[in-house]
């Protein structure tokens, strides 16, 4: 019986053991040109977003011969100074915790003037500048991602789950302090 | 007048809780010429969370839309009304798409999308008896805390 509960354990810390180095084995991709910078609130201009999240505008250049192509599996990830992983709050989240309260939800027969403000913030936070879903060679992405006020200090952003094979998954590590424009 | 009272309160709730789903289809226009039927439910004026099925295939995609005209204007009547959509698909597909809706509303509406491996994909509303007809799976929009995936919700 203790031999069984020592293979058990065993196998367990093998299993863990094999996910933890195929998780650390997918790559950075190299050949990428990156810019990033952080918007204030004056130019931003949405209060209640700022409260709960900090924008950054993000340049990427991808200067492989292939496209890079992001899969259902992508995520947004915001690394701190002690490296810290913190995944990025989901596009619906981020809307609907930096939205206005919408009457039209709550209330029957909501005044008409009390959605345009959430229709402005929708086409600023999503649909403007969205994270691209095909990285062609040559050509420079601007796109904007949030990070969660609660990320101390974040030193980078990674775009995960990446492929330009549709077989090997890689990351895309961009830097968000002392940058240079594209 | 009691039982009145009660059925007039009962319908009105049940209007108003119900959801605004409306259905629609969308065409591969190269390599399969795969068929999908998707619905969306509007969780406010401005945004509303997407299903699709793809048609003899156990493939869904979930995503979210966000409408980019106010439906709720004062000069709301004619105007068409633009959408961006974003899909993320159990085999790994990314569709993004946009829209055109009539009358900024969720119920008539023609779409263009694209893959991230440039399949194109043609979208039209159809009526719920089509959307019925075709997807015959139980499903269930997200719940409104899921942080599960960056694309797709």
């Amino acid at each position: 019986m203790k031999n069984f509960i020592r293979l058990v354990c065993l196998f367990t810390l093998f299993i863990t053991m094999a996910n933890i180095a195929m998780a650390a084995e997918r790559p950075v991709l190299g050949n990428i040109q990156t810019s990033s910078k952080k918007l204030t609130q004056e130019e931003f201009g949405y209060k209640k977003a700022c409260q709960n999240y900090v924008p950054y505008e993000v340049a990427v250049r991808n200067n492989n011969p292939v496209p890079v192509v992001v899969t259902a599996n992508t995520r947004v990830e915001f690394i701190s100074a002690d490296g810290t992983v913190t995944p990025s709050d989901s596009r619906r989240q981020i809307y609907r915790k930096s939205k206005r309260f919408d009457h039209s939800k709550h209330i029957i027969g909501a005044l008409p003037w009390s959605v345009p403000s959430n229709v402005r913030l929708a086409r600023n936070m999503m649909i403007e500048k969205p994270l691209p879903i095909r990285f062609e060679p040559g050509k420079v992405y601007n796109f904007r991602v949030f990070a969660p006020v609660s990320v101390t200090n974040p030193v980078a952003v990674n775009i995960t789950n990446l492929t330009f094979d549709r077989k090997t998954l890689c990351d895309i590590k961009i830097p968000l302090e002392n940058v240079e424009e594209l | 007048m009691k039982k009145t009272l009660l059925l007039l309160s009962i319908i009105t709730l049940s209007v108003v809780t119900s959801g605004c789903n409306q259905y629609f289809r969308a065409d591969m226009e190269n390599g399969n010429g795969d068929i999908y039927y998707g619905t969306f439910n509007r969780r406010d004026y401005t945004q509303a969370d997407v299903k699709l099925f793809k048609r003899n295939s156990t493939m869904t995609c979930d995503g979210i839309m966000f409408l980019d005209n106010s439906t709720r204007m004062v000069n709301w009547s004619n105007k068409r009304g633009l959408a961006k959509m974003v899909l993320g698909c159990s085999d790994g597909t990314v569709i993004e798409a946009d829209w055109q809706m009539r009358k900024a509303d969720y119920n008539k509406g023609i779409g263009k999308g694209v893959d991230q491996f440039n399949n194109i994909y043609t979208f039209k509303a159809v009526p719920k008896s089509e959307f019925k007809k075709n997807v015959k799976q139980k499903y269930d929009f997200v719940d409104d805390n899921t942080t599960d995936n960056y694309l797709k919700y």
